[in-house]
């Protein structure tokens, strides 16, 4: 059996995994700077587990007649998905008014929206209000996010690097010309942002039932930060690289334990370090081969 | 095939941003014949590409760090059928849809020359590469008119000859118009039968070139008189 300590940070892994990949569509492969990732999975963490912790007893007694262990996993699937639908409506809300926005404009619009969503559930007393909302079934586990991520992972790389897909690249590669070749730039920009919005919330989800317990302190500016510095450690706009900054920055403050309180110094030292050697991040807009195969001879992608 | 030629700051570029919806005009309205007829005020650039303009930038917006054949694939963007799902789910229908269009890309890049370096990504080419490649992108959107920012711009004589023996080509080959700015005369007078002059935002004169070139409005403001 595995050590029970290193199976959460392997898990914190794969969560951190699919937050990453899901910001990275938004930042990395189509340009657009959002610094409110963390409250799209917050809205997924508190609905899902709403949705297991309220609709738990009718659903099992009306559907008594399935066994427990298919009706289990039919059930979470179902609150992941509600969670990440109802992060994909925030998406698409924010999206819609605010992709006129360049750049910074856009951070600062996602940063407040991020904190509206946090003050919004902090004052909700059906998931916990201040004192957080306990008792969520353990439903996650390894095999759960993985899966996920692997979903995440396949169907994003998929799309951005497919015909039709590459409009998303063109759009933050320069979205003048774009225009100009017939690519409806905002179309692609709401697209990114519900689509990453969504697989956040279902992130969101299998945080909320990995722990048990959610209080609004995680999902904070700070939350989101994060994000971003993994994005852009890893290389905005390569999977690979959103993979293994993820990877490297949920062990680090781990490793750093050693430290003690000089962990977090140590932690910012790393980062600057990484920035000076790799500017563009770790891989740079690069992928492995196999997410983006650009062969000489046979057929790409 | 028309050439607008005249001062810096006569309006030039700001006609084409009008024309491809870059800019919304403030008074007045563009028509374009394509078919039918189609007023273009209020249009979105995305949505005159789709009527039918296409155009190259007077300082090049390639997509620099995707390759060449990317760049001109992205031109097909509009006449794809397969469906983004069916994309993501590499479908029979999408796969020969990437084969066709890969081939399509393939034979306009040969026209141009820059089928050998479909692979490089397009920031790593040539700058007289880059703006053929921009020409062969907004073709490949398959236009009715095609609109030329300065094209022949920073070029040596060898590659403007090239240059206008391709935009030949072109306008015969696919029997679209072509509206070009252009501050070379040569490549002006050579190519172009009619041309158009403007001056702070007005039309000076229209005719041949015979005629602009001993228009002495145009030779006041522009052209210059031969010592």
């Amino acid at each position: 059996m595995v050590n029970p300590y290193f199976l959460q940070i392997i898990n914190m892994i794969g969560i951190n995994a699919i937050m990453v990949v899901s910001l990275n569509l938004i930042t990395g492969h189509t340009g657009q700077f959002s610094l409110g990732h963390a409250g799209f999975m917050a809205l997924g963490a508190y609905s899902s587990a709403a949705f297991t912790v309220y609709f738990h007893e009718p659903v099992f007694h009306l559907i008594f007649f399935v066994s427990p262990s298919i009706l289990e996993p039919i059930f979470f699937l179902s609150a992941l998905t509600f969670g990440g639908m109802i992060a994909a409506c925030a998406g698409l809300l924010v999206g819609l008014p605010t992709l006129r926005l360049r750049g910074d404009y856009l951070a600062i619009a996602t940063l407040g929206l991020g904190e509206i969503i946090r003050v919004i559930v902090l004052n909700l007393d059906f998931v916990g209000g201040a004192r957080g909302f306990t008792d969520i079934p353990e439903y996650a586990n390894f095999f759960w996010i993985y899966a996920v991520l692997i979903v995440v992972v396949f169907s994003i790389s998929r799309m951005v690097y497919s015909l039709k897909g590459k409009a998303f690249l063109a759009v933050r590669e320069d979205e003048i010309a774009a225009q100009s070749i017939g690519i409806h730039g905002t179309r692609y920009k709401v697209m990114a942002f519900v689509i990453g919005s969504f697989w956040a919330g279902v992130g969101g989800g299998l945080f909320a039932h990995l722990n048990t317990y959610l209080h609004t302190n995680s999902f904070g500016f700070l939350k989101s930060i994060e994000f971003v510095v993994m994005v852009v450690l890893g290389g905005m706009g390569s999977i690979t690289g959103s993979l293994v900054s993820a990877t490297l920055l949920t062990i680090l403050p781990e490793l750093l334990r050693v430290a003690s309180e000089w962990r977090m110094i140590f932690y910012a030292l790393l980062l600057i370090a990484m920035m000076i050697l790799w500017p563009h991040g770790l891989f740079g807009k690069r992928e492995l081969k196999w997410f983006r195969k650009k062969n000489k001879n046979a057929e790409a992608f | 095939m028309i050439a607008i030629i005249g001062p810096n700051g006569a309006g030039k570029t700001t006609f084409f941003n009008l024309l491809t919806g870059v800019y919304e005009p403030t008074e007045g309205s563009l028509f374009f014949y394509n078919g039918k007829e189609r007023k273009l005020n209020g249009l979105q650039p995305y949505q005159i590409s789709h009527t039918g303009i296409a155009r190259t930038f007077q300082n090049i917006r390639l997509f620099a760090d995707l390759t060449v054949e990317e760049n001109v694939l992205l031109a097909f963007h509009h006449h794809l059928k397969a469906s983004l799902l069916s994309n993501i789910l590499k479908t029979k229908k999408y796969l020969s849809e990437l084969k066709n269009k890969k081939e399509e890309a393939l034979a306009l890049l040969r026209i141009f020359g820059l089928d050998l370096c479909r692979y490089e990504s397009a920031k790593n080419l040539s700058y007289g590469d880059q703006r053929r490649l921009e020409i062969v992108r907004a073709l490949a959107t398959q236009p009715r008119l095609l609109l030329l920012d300065e094209p022949a711009a920073g070029m040596n004589p060898t590659e403007k000859n090239h240059l206008m023996d391709l935009i030949r080509l072109v306008h015969q080959k696919y029997g679209l118009s072509i509206v070009l700015i252009e501050h070379d005369m040569s490549v002006v007078m050579t190519l172009c039968p009619r041309i158009l002059v403007l001056d702070y935002g007005e039309m000076i004169a229209e005719g041949t070139p015979e005629e602009i070139r001993q228009n002495p409005k145009v030779i006041e403001a522009y052209l210059g008189t031969i010592e």
